[in-house]
């Protein structure tokens, strides 16, 4: 099976626990960071991009905007589809992160139904199809 | 929670066949178990054979109402199959501006609408592609059997479970508003639509026009081989001689059914009569 990388910025380590399992389900690869900034490092250590990036919107150190707005910055990530994974509701804040550069918004509370819907309107399938 | 016995649950069978052609299949006891247990708590103590057995002698069409709907498919979402939006935008809308471009009225049904997620897709789709529709006569028609879906429907109210699925964030942020921890359809939208209780194995309403696009998606596998053919026959009358007629992404069609592939060879179900 084909695996494919994604990373899970959440700073709540059960979040990107259950995050990190329902993307393995589905045939990911996963790396953590708790915060955007944390993300951006391991960004640039790492020489393979992954091709999606799941983003809480709360954070410490980094929030999730400020990731968005840093990584659609630099060329080299614009590959890397970005959905916003986060318990904001607010229309405003769901066109902030799309202004920014996010490719999708799911809210929680959400079903892995939900999650995989939204990977494959991003034109991410599961990940062994790939 | 009571369980179904064999004479219960064919009585339950022959029902849904009579009210909507549903054939339910001998393996879905735990379905129907699952579905009918509160229906049954409100009115027969509990006790769903009870349930059943009133349902289909006693004169109460209320009841009988409520038993089919519990039992009704409603599964539906927004923009469900994106292959199929894609040929609506591609290929469907496209032809129909040019050869309708005179009269410049365009008619379309969802015909089994359930809570209204398939119509307001369309709504979306045509305000987002094609703003030259704006000066158009646009009907779009939303029916279904069950008042209770079709009752949401026109609502046009949404949870979060429902908004999560397949609704693209921009279209969320364009078409709706919050109410509370809902979602509503703007009226903007909801207005362009006409939804009607239409149930396609009883009479059709006399004034149900000839349409240009028939959506019947997720529909005829719960028929049998007669309604489905007879449903079909019916919907050919309404459809337009260079019209379409679209179907569920794993449908398709017998040779029989008078509709043939709308691009001979694609196997993406949509159709235009024969």
């Amino acid at each position: 099976m084909t695996t494919t990388q994604a990373l899970v910025i959440d700073d709540s380590r059960a979040m990107r626990l259950i995050l990190g399992d329902l993307l393995q389900q589905l045939g990911y690869e996963t790396t953590e960071a708790g915060d955007g900034q944390q993300a951006i490092t391991l960004l640039e250590g790492d020489d393979s991009i992954p091709s999606l990036a799941l983003v809480d919107w709360n954070m410490p150190v980094m929030n999730g905007l400020e990731f968005i707005r840093t990584v659609r910055q630099k060329s080299c990530y614009r590959d890397m589809k970005l959905l916003v994974v986060t318990s904001e509701a607010e229309v405003g804040q769901m066109v902030e992160a799309l202004t920014a550069g996010a490719d999708e918004y799911l809210m929680k509370p959400f079903s892995s139904e939900a999650l995989a819907c939204k990977l494959e309107m991003m034109g991410l399938h599961r990940a062994e199809r790939a | 929670m009571s369980c179904i016995n064999e004479s219960s649950y064919l009585t339950l069978c022959n029902l849904l066949c009579d009210q909507i052609a549903l054939s339910l299949p001998p393996d879905k006891v735990y379905l129907a178990e699952a579905r009918l247990q509160n229906l049954a708590k409100q009115h027969t103590h509990g006790d769903i054979n009870a349930l059943i057995e009133k349902a289909s002698t006693v004169a109460d069409d209320a009841l009988r109402t409520e038993l089919v709907e519990a039992m009704a498919i409603n599964e539906t979402y927004f923009f469900r199959d994106p292959i199929l939006s894609q040929s609506f935008l591609d290929t469907m809308i496209p032809a129909l501006l040019e050869k309708r471009r005179r009269d410049k009225i365009l008619r379309i049904w969802s015909a089994a609408c359930s809570t209204g997620q398939e119509a307001y897709s369309v709504a979306m789709l045509l305000d987002q592609h094609f703003p030259q529709l704006k000066d158009w006569q646009v009907t779009l028609i939303a029916s279904d059997f069950s008042q209770s879906a079709l009752n949401k429907a026109q609502q046009g109210c949404y949870g979060l479970n429902e908004m999560n699925r397949g609704l693209p964030a921009r279209n969320m942020a364009l078409y709706f508003e919050q109410q509370g921890l809902d979602w509503q359809v703007k009226p903007a939208i909801r207005e362009r639509i006409s939804f009607q209780k239409i149930n396609l194995v009883r009479e059709w309403p006399e004034d149900l026009p000839v349409f240009d696009i028939v959506l019947l998606r997720n529909v005829l596998l719960y028929f049998s081989m007669e309604d489905r053919q007879r449903v079909l026959g019916r919907v050919r009358k309404h459809t337009a001689n260079d019209g379409y007629l679209l179907l569920g992404s794993t449908e398709s069609l017998e040779k029989t059914a008078g509709f043939v592939p709308a691009i001979p060879g694609n196997h993406r179900p949509f159709y235009q009569p024969a």
